[in-house]
């Protein structure tokens, strides 16, 4: 079943609503943000440990999940849910053929695969086919939405990730 | 980057499941496995748990290590004093190894079966028969518009088989919604993985198959009008491929009279086709092996001349306490049956040949290490469609073979 896209509103109802800054963020609202990119953990967030937050903590840990972001891509990925089915590899080679301009379907300069299931686990082999690398191109959601176990998930990447 | 000399890659057929993958590519570092690709986690955990030292079987005797020579020695004598003796497995062996099996079986006048007995044997003896339709994967994909899992969950048990041999392997598709065009379809007790990616499901109650196939056929009431709809789905497609699971073969038991009349009526209005989801790599191959030989898929009897009878089904010998010592090549009834059949095999002679550790190696009196097919042994297996696939042998010579063990015992036996 394909993941459900973490929604930072949702996130938010479970955060203390201080903007305390303790985690670094100005906002709680810029911490949800970081949650859904992963770039923060709910552990950042001091007033989350406290017993009185247990509930929200252990809620926020469950819709996040164990996914870890693919160094220098927007993936995020579950290696413990990832059964290297290959359903995503199957359906972005296909996707990567094409592109949508101004409404249109058309032929995309051949790439080389971007996706590949090494050790029984997806890797990604080649992050410039990625059509999310793509300037105009990158809302693609292919290879997440067909993922049967939802170990997968797209979040774009902040700037000074990519640097 | 340069690549390393001392790496060299080979492309294998995985031997993890039913689906027998033949894309995998290995690297290897002298005969050591570093990486594998394409192999799903099922597969990639079984290539590599070859090179778990504490995961591979050892040579013993009631415990002792002892050198494989006198493990083979102790195994000839105690099938040689045997007097009712039962070949059981060979289900994840090569078909070269399942005939040294059937000849070693036929030399003591043995019973031998395998897993099929309990699973899928009804079904394959339909397909061998000829009495259920089959064709290969490769005609299924582009020609079927209609694929139909029935109690099973491929995404769980043989996790390529949607994204290599169907639905995703497809290559007319719809452009603009990235789906092939062929619908998958579901049958099954439950709401799986597969029933959120198919676009037509069909919920039966546990243990209600039957019921669900009779009104398919009109012999019974459609109540929930289920049955109605999966009439009208299969007739409107052109080619309809089933792919029945363990979860169908489970409810229906050894009587598949009804499935087989089933296909029968769907075949009058479409082309059916039937591949069965088993999840042992070479259980085909055993069942097509023992059928040319003597006719009979499973539970065959060597003692005199050859015979077939649910008493020789391994769960009969075992339920019954009929054999006085078991030679299991390549399977785990230890860990399969339930603990209450197990303590009928109290003073039974145990012997196994098993790659692995398994919890059958740990209470054998003898066990017997052998190679993993498709790594350390070449041969031929089966594909779950009928395909024959020949294996690699990258890291030969480290363990002998089950084909060796088997001809030397047979030999060895007067």
């Amino acid at each position: 079943m394909a993941k459900k896209s973490l929604q930072p509103l949702e996130i938010l109802r479970l955060l203390p609503r201080t903007n305390c800054k303790k985690c670094g963020c100005l906002t709680c609202y810029a911490f949800a943000f970081d949650l859904v990119a992963r770039v923060k953990r709910p552990e950042d967030c001091p007033e989350l440990l406290k017993e009185e937050a247990a509930e929200s903590y252990r809620a926020l840990k469950e819709m996040i999940g164990e996914g870890e972001r693919i160094k220098g891509t927007d993936h995020i990925l579950d290696s413990s849910k990832c059964t290297g089915c290959g359903d995503c590899v199957a359906v972005c080679n296909r996707a990567l053929t094409t592109v949508t301009r101004s409404g249109h379907l058309m032929q995309r300069e051949p790439v080389p695969p971007a996706l590949k299931v090494i050790d029984g686990c997806l890797h990604v082999i080649e992050w410039s086919s990625c059509k999310r690398s793509v300037p105009g191109l990158d809302i693609c959601n292919l290879c997440a939405d067909k993922c049967p176990f939802g170990a997968l998930e797209l979040v774009k990447q902040e700037e000074d990730e990519e640097d | 980057m340069e690549r390393d000399p001392e790496l060299s890659s080979q492309s294998l057929v995985c031997t993890g499941c039913g689906c027998l993958c033949d894309d995998i590519e290995a690297e290897f570092e002298g005969s050591c496995v570093v990486s594998i690709g394409n192999a799903c986690a099922k597969g990639a955990t079984y290539l590599r748990s070859a090179y778990d030292p504490g995961r591979r079987a050892r040579s013993l005797v009631r415990g002792r290590e002892v050198p494989i020579d006198e493990a083979v020695e102790e195994a000839t004598r105690l099938l040689s004093k045997a007097s009712r003796p039962v070949v059981f497995g060979l289900d994840d062996s090569t078909i070269e190894a399942q005939v040294a099996g059937i000849e070693l079986a036929r030399k003591l006048g043995a019973v031998i079966d395998d897993a099929s007995s309990f699973s899928f044997g009804s079904l394959i003896e339909g397909i061998v028969g000829g009495e259920l339709p089959t064709c290969p994967l490769a005609e299924v994909r582009d020609n079927a518009d209609l694929l139909v899992y029935w109690g099973s969950d491929p995404p769980h048990t043989h996790p390529r088989h949607i994204s290599k041999f169907t639905y995703y392997a497809y290559t007319d598709w719809d452009p603009a919604g990235w789906y092939p065009r062929v619908t998958l379809s579901c049958v099954d007790v439950r709401e799986t993985e597969l029933c959120s990616m198919a676009r037509k499901n069909f919920k039966v109650r546990p243990g209600s198959d039957r019921d669900f196939i009779r009104a398919v056929i009109g012999e019974a009431q459609d109540e929930t009008g289920q049955a109605a709809a999966f009439l009208e789905t299969v007739k409107q497609s052109k080619f309809c491929a089933l792919f029945p699971g363990a979860g169908l073969v489970c409810s229906l038991g050894d009587d598949l009279a009804c499935f087989k009349q089933m296909v029968h009526v769907l075949g009058q209005s479409t082309r059916v086709t039937v591949v069965p989801m088993i999840a042992e790599s070479n259980m085909l191959g055993f069942n097509r092996s023992l059928h040319e030989q003597c006719g009979h898929v499973n539970q065959v009897s060597f003692a005199s001349g050859v015979s077939r009878s649910t008493e020789y089904s391994f769960l009969a010998q075992v339920r019954n306490r009929t054999s006085d010592c078991v030679l299991v090549v390549g399977a785990d009834p230890f860990s399969a049956l339930p603990q209450s059949l197990l303590k009928n095999l109290q003073g039974t002679a145990v012997i196994c040949l098993d790659p692995f550790v398994t919890a059958t190696t740990m209470v054998a009196e003898v066990v017997i290490p052998t190679a993993v097919p498709g790594l350390e042994q070449g041969g031929s297996v089966m594909r779950v469609d009928g395909e024959r696939l020949a294996l690699a042998n990258p890291a030969e010579g480290r363990y002998p073979t089950d084909v060796t063990i088997l001809e030397r015992i047979t030999k060895r036996i007067a």
